[in-house]
């Protein structure tokens, strides 16, 4: 009897314990294996596996399928894969693990999660979501979406028909928003904008004049305002500023980022760099506290100045972006909003004024010695597209996954920062393709400007002179930002 | 003997009394000492308003740093192009006269407005450097350094080239000052008739004579009086 229930007894611990398991493994995502033929304007082409990752044509294609069928044209590269890393190479011959291009193998697993898996690009680290499985045979191969590989290759990749695609080996990458909007795809995100900040020249915009949530990029008024003390002589870099109790609590709570102490001394520079790169809430609390005394004070002078930059759709609760609750029986639950058109003109007005804020959102980490800490950006798309400077993320469930990117440019006469909005993306997949996306949407309007500017405007003004004031001073920044 | 005397003094009185009337006739008629307005005269038209107005709205584009209107023309205090009216007399109230804008003095001014408004350029630059985390020095000798390395020429040459035309065009300045033709003096007004080709165009302004000063008060054909008075001193009598 007694041995009967022991074993009665384990086989319900293992049932419990299986159980346990389940849900882990169901969460960790599903792909739907399917096909899609691949062709190529060189007359190349082949069945290529893919995965739609939750939904039906959320597909993500086989890099070893693409690899093989890119091989002997001017897009090839090599490929390794390892278990939770991608290696990618343009313009190095691929070598087959001996599936490519074939259906799927009986046995194959597709019950994998998609992930920032290590990636690089050419030995560059990247940024992309991807699902890395290991096939029957052993080895392993990697699902990265269509425009993502586009993008990185520099390929024109369209969809002619169904399960058709159409790789133009010719034609570099192009987007153009305006179809995206046509295709309904901005119905995943609240707005977007794209411009160049330098100009104010909009290159284009979704919903741009709607305010949104806005989360963690209201950090970035927050540094406006510690860099304006900076400079009005109210505070210095390297001054230290003593952690509040306020401060110490958020830290600790499960909004906190770096483990703050109260009582404890850290520099406005540190502080600054908390906020900007892994979006420390208690940082920019400690910023607002040195600023205004307290972030009551700190958010009215908030309001005041984004008044005074003419950010008509701005209201703000809070230094940092986190929801805030009122004290009313009923409290309500209330966060920062700004529309893309004043994000556009506050990231302007930042970029224009205190440039240096992309020495530090450049960074892809950074110390801060009083913390002895290193901190990470979160920015992914600083390692996709090497023209990116920043600027700042932002998450909350209601504001979605905002980015607000910068990139520097230069047309052969003038340096210009392009930035781009995205608020409200449904999560940060999305967001780092809008980004991205909008981003190369923006250098590429930038250089047909430039191009254009060439044939045109050159022979008006061969001096290529700035006749603005601002444009002008600019210029001279960035002159003495050289030296 | 007594009425001698008598006859004498009345004599003595009657001649006197001629004299002064022939000499209040003179006055009258003949004398044109206080209407004689002959000469080369030279006034200085003030540019600071307008230097200063189109000064103030390009450095208003610059962000994060401000000077205020008053401030600018302030520092431009004092930009004057010299106007010269030479009037000379042929009859008893009219003559000819040609007026021009003295094209050195152009230059001056000119020249002086840049170099105020390049100052004032300078000083904004610096701060704007400052706020951008510069540590180099921005006085204003290491400011113009880093304008000359930017644009390959001085701040002045280059808000010459580039930035707003502080002062109306020489051009314009003698549409509006410079002509020559006959002009005629009565009861206070001096009528100018500018030969323009065959057409005259004819301006008609209140002025007094004031000892060496020339004062045009007012154009009698104008709605208002902007510009005026105007001040010539007399540099040269004819």
């Amino acid at each position: 009897m007694k041995k009967k229930l022991q074993k009665t007894g384990c086989v319900i611990l293992c049932v419990i314990m299986l159980c346990a398991a389940w849900p882990v493994r169901t969460a960790a995502g599903f792909g739907i294996p399917g096909y899609c033929q691949v062709q190529t304007d060189g007359g190349g082409g082949g069945l290529v596996k893919t995965l739609d990752y939750a939904y039906a044509d959320n597909t993500y294609l086989s890099l070893r399928d693409m690899a093989m069928i890119l091989r002997d044209t001017d897009k090839a590269f090599s490929l390794e894969v390892a278990k939770n890393a991608v290696a990618l190479n343009p313009g190095e011959t691929y070598v087959p693990a001996g599936a490519e291009n074939t259906p799927w193998e009986e046995g194959a697993n597709p019950d994998i999660s998609l992930k920032r898996n290590e990636c690089k690009v050419g030995g560059q680290k990247v940024s992309y979501y991807t699902l890395i499985m290991q096939t029957p045979s052993g080895y392993y191969d990697c699902f990265m979406m269509a425009a993502d590989l586009a993008m990185i290759l520099d390929v024109d990749i369209t969809v002619p028909t169904a399960d058709v695609l159409q790789i133009r080996l010719q034609e570099p990458f192009s987007v153009l928003p305006v179809d995206l909007e046509q295709d309904g795809y901005f119905y995943g995100v609240n707005g977007v904008l794209v411009g160049d900040a330098s100009t104010g020249e909009i290159y284009y915009g979704y919903q741009s004049d709607t305010p949104f949530p806005i989360a963690s990029t209201s950090k970035l008024m927050t540094c406006l305002l510690t860099l304006e003390a900076v400079s009005a002589g109210q505070l210095s870099l390297d001054q230290q500023v003593v952690v509040s109790e306020e401060a110490r609590r958020l830290a600790v709570s499960d909004d906190g980022v770096v483990p703050l102490e109260a009582g404890g001394l850290i520099t406005v520079r540190e502080l600054l760099t908390g906020a900007l790169l892994p979006s420390s809430n208690e940082c920019a609390l400690c910023l607002a506290e040195a600023v205004a005394g307290s972030e009551e004070a700190f958010v009215q002078l908030m309001n005041r100045r984004a008044s005074e930059l003419g950010l008509s759709q701005a209201v703000f609760f809070n230094c940092n972006g986190l929801p805030v609750y009122t004290e009313e029986s009923v409290p309500a639950k209330r966060q920062n909003r700004m529309s893309a058109e004043d994000m556009f003109r506050l990231a302007s007005y930042l970029l224009k004024v205190y440039p240096q804020i992309t020495e530090i959102t450049s960074m892809e980490k950074a110390k801060l010695p009083s913390l002895d800490l290193e901190v990470q950006n979160t920015n992914p798309l600083l390692f996709n597209v090497p023209e990116v400077t920043g600027l700042k993320t932002g998450t909350t469930n209601k504001a979605g996954a905002c980015l607000v990117t910068s990139l520097a440019v230069d047309d052969g006469v003038a340096g210009h920062d392009l930035v781009v909005i995205v608020l409200g993306a449904e999560g940060s997949v999305e967001r780092t393709r809008v980004s991205e996306l909008l981003s190369r949407y923006a250098l590429q309007v930038f250089e047909a400007g430039t191009e254009a500017a060439a044939d045109e405007d050159f022979a008006k003004a061969p001096e290529n002179l700035p006749v603005h004031a601002e444009a002008a001073v600019q210029r001279i920044i960035r002159t003495a930002r050289k030296r | 003997m007594r009425k001698t005397a008598k006859t004498v003094v009345l004599v003595l009185l009657f001649l006197t009394l001629c004299a002064l009337l022939a000499f209040l006739v003179y006055l009258h008629f003949f004398s044109t000492r206080d209407k004689d307005i002959s000469g080369q005269w030279t006034t200085e038209a003030d540019m600071t308003g307008e230097a200063a107005a189109e000064a103030y709205i390009w450095l208003r584009d610059m962000e994060a740093v401000s000077v205020s209107m008053e401030e600018v023309e302030s520092r431009m205090e004092g930009l004057t192009v010299q106007v010269s009216l030479e009037l000379e007399q042929t009859d008893r109230s009219e003559g000819t006269f040609r007026c021009y804008v003295v094209p050195g003095s152009y230059e001056d001014c000119s020249r002086a407005a840049y170099e105020a408004f390049a100052a004032l350029f300078r000083e904004l630059t610096a701060k704007r450097l400052r706020m951008a985390g510069y540590t180099g020095a921005v006085d204003a000798d290491a400011v113009e350094a880093l304008v000359t390395e930017t644009f390959g020429m001085s701040t002045v040459s280059y808000l010459m080239s580039c930035g707003p035309a502080l002062m109306p065009p020489l051009e314009e300045l003698q549409g509006r000052y410079d002509g020559d033709g006959a002009y005629v003096t009565d009861t206070g007004i001096l009528t100018r008739q500018f030969k323009a080709g065959d057409a005259v165009a004819t301006k008609s302004e209140s002025y007094i004579r004031k000892d060496s000063e020339l004062i045009l008060t007012k154009d009698i054909g104008a709605d208002d009086s902007e510009g005026y008075p105007i001040v010539y001193v007399l540099r040269q009598t004819e």
